[in-house]
């Protein structure tokens, strides 16, 4: 039995879950989106244990709200919807935070990006720095646009599918993207120039 | 159509996005999976994340709180022994009224008098110490100023009787026959006092002749003693 359901697609996969409670459905779904999504979740919030939470949170919801999902949905942006949202919530709650301590983090992250002469030019070709550097920069884009270009530009969704999962309507999408865009070109500017 | 659209966007940040591309996958924990299944079998369903950061004013005002209740504390502790022993080095010496030198009569007086031994030559040529005494006044502004001290007696000569008998007959001068309006009341000013009022009597050109007669004569008689004496 278990050999059918990997065979199974999502969709599949969690409508047996739905309707015979199968365990392992779940636990497959699981598995294939636990990675997936903790990059997503990472990328747009920028801590691990963070963003292990709120991939366990995801999967819960996911557990107990398995009813919700209708099958008319493709169900990675329904799972990408829930995970977005508690990723969307966790970054309100920090901000507020941030607005009432007296220390902000985000002060460093600037310093560091367009200081020039912070990483030395054999150093900042390291790809770890560089995705460090990247990370940096993409925490410095507003959250409306970082959401939206990682959705199509680290986990591959068409526009429509990005809609879906963000509520909005194409043109939006589009915008927003190209406006993330825009804005981290010009954060990483002298790490294209190397 | 919106395939070329889209692909005349991305052509734009083609760089930016094999950039995004390359970026190395973030996988989940090992323990991942097994953590979720723990979780669901023992049913704790309880946002992890939200539990973790938590976020609240009163938390976040703990600290503010404690300190402000400590503040309080101390400052009560404090007034109470300030109400109870009292620094010495932060209390104002109050003025005090009784025992000073001006109450004790410690304090010099503001008027003396000096008695100052003057000779003077007398008609018999013979030299005579004549004590002067002399009134010294210090004055608010610690400046003397002397004053000749008047003798109480006018002359060098007092007749002591003439004296006693005016203090006796003297009158009471806050009684009743003392005139009002009549000035201040002095004792060595001349006052007139009230004596009574006089009962009228109806009078004759006779009566009234004869007590003139009397007059007369009586001042015919002194006037001519006087010039006798003088004679």
């Amino acid at each position: 039995l278990k050999k059918d359901l990997f065979a199974l697609t999502d969709e599949e996969l969690i409508k047996e879950f739905q309707d015979n409670n199968t365990i392992e459905a779940y636990e497959i779904l699981v598995k294939r989106f636990k990675d997936p999504l903790t990059n997503f979740v990472y990328r747009f919030v920028g801590n691990k244990d963070v963003s292990t939470d709120i991939v366990q949170d995801t999967m819960i919801k996911f557990y107990l709200n398995k009813d919700s999902y209708k099958s008319f949905a493709k169900f990675s942006t329904w799972i990408y919807t829930i995970a977005g949202n508690l990723a969307k919530n966790e970054l309100k709650r920090r901000k507020r935070r941030t607005i009432l301590s007296l220390h902000n983090d985000d002060e460093e992250y600037t310093l560091q990006i367009e200081d020039k002469k912070f990483f030395a030019p054999d150093v900042s070709t390291d790809s770890s720095i560089k995705g460090e550097i990247i990370q940096k920069a993409l925490m410095q884009v507003k959250p409306v646009y970082r959401e939206v270009v990682l959705l199509r530009d680290i986990q591959g969704f068409s526009y429509e599918e990005i809609s879906e999962i963000t509520d909005l309507s194409i043109g939006t999408v589009k915008s927003r993207i190209n406006r993330g865009r825009a804005q981290l070109q010009k954060l990483l500017k002298n790490i294209h120039r190397e | 159509m919106n395939k070329n659209f889209y692909n005349e966007e991305e052509s734009q940040f083609q760089e930016l996005r094999a950039v995004l591309k390359d970026l190395p996958k973030i996988n989940a924990d090992k323990n991942f999976e097994y953590n979720l299944m723990t979780r669901i079998h023992n049913k704790q369903f309880e946002s992890k994340s939200l539990k973790k950061s938590h976020f609240t004013l009163f938390g976040f005002l703990k600290p503010a709180l404690a300190v402000g209740v400590v503040a309080i504390i101390s400052f009560i502790v404090i007034q109470n022994q300030n109400s109870e022993i009292e620094n010495p080095f932060s209390i104002q010496p109050e003025i005090r009224s009784e025992g000073t030198a001006e109450n004790n009569g410690d304090t010099a007086p503001n008027e003396f008098v000096v008695s100052e031994k003057v000779s003077r030559k007398s008609n018999n040529e013979v030299d005579k110490e004549v004590s002067s005494p002399k009134r010294f006044i210090i004055q608010d502004n610690d400046v003397i100023a002397a004053a000749n001290e008047e003798f109480p007696f006018p002359d060098n000569s007092f007749d002591l009787d003439s004296k006693l008998k005016s203090s006796v007959i003297k009158p009471n001068f806050y009684s009743r026959s003392t005139l009002a309006g009549s000035g201040n009341i002095n004792r060595n000013s001349n006052r007139v006092y009230f004596e009574g009022f006089y009962t009228g009597s109806n009078t004759t050109k006779k009566i009234i002749d004869s007590l003139r007669n009397e007059h007369f004569k009586d001042s015919v008689s002194t006037s001519e003693k006087n010039e006798k004496s003088k004679r």
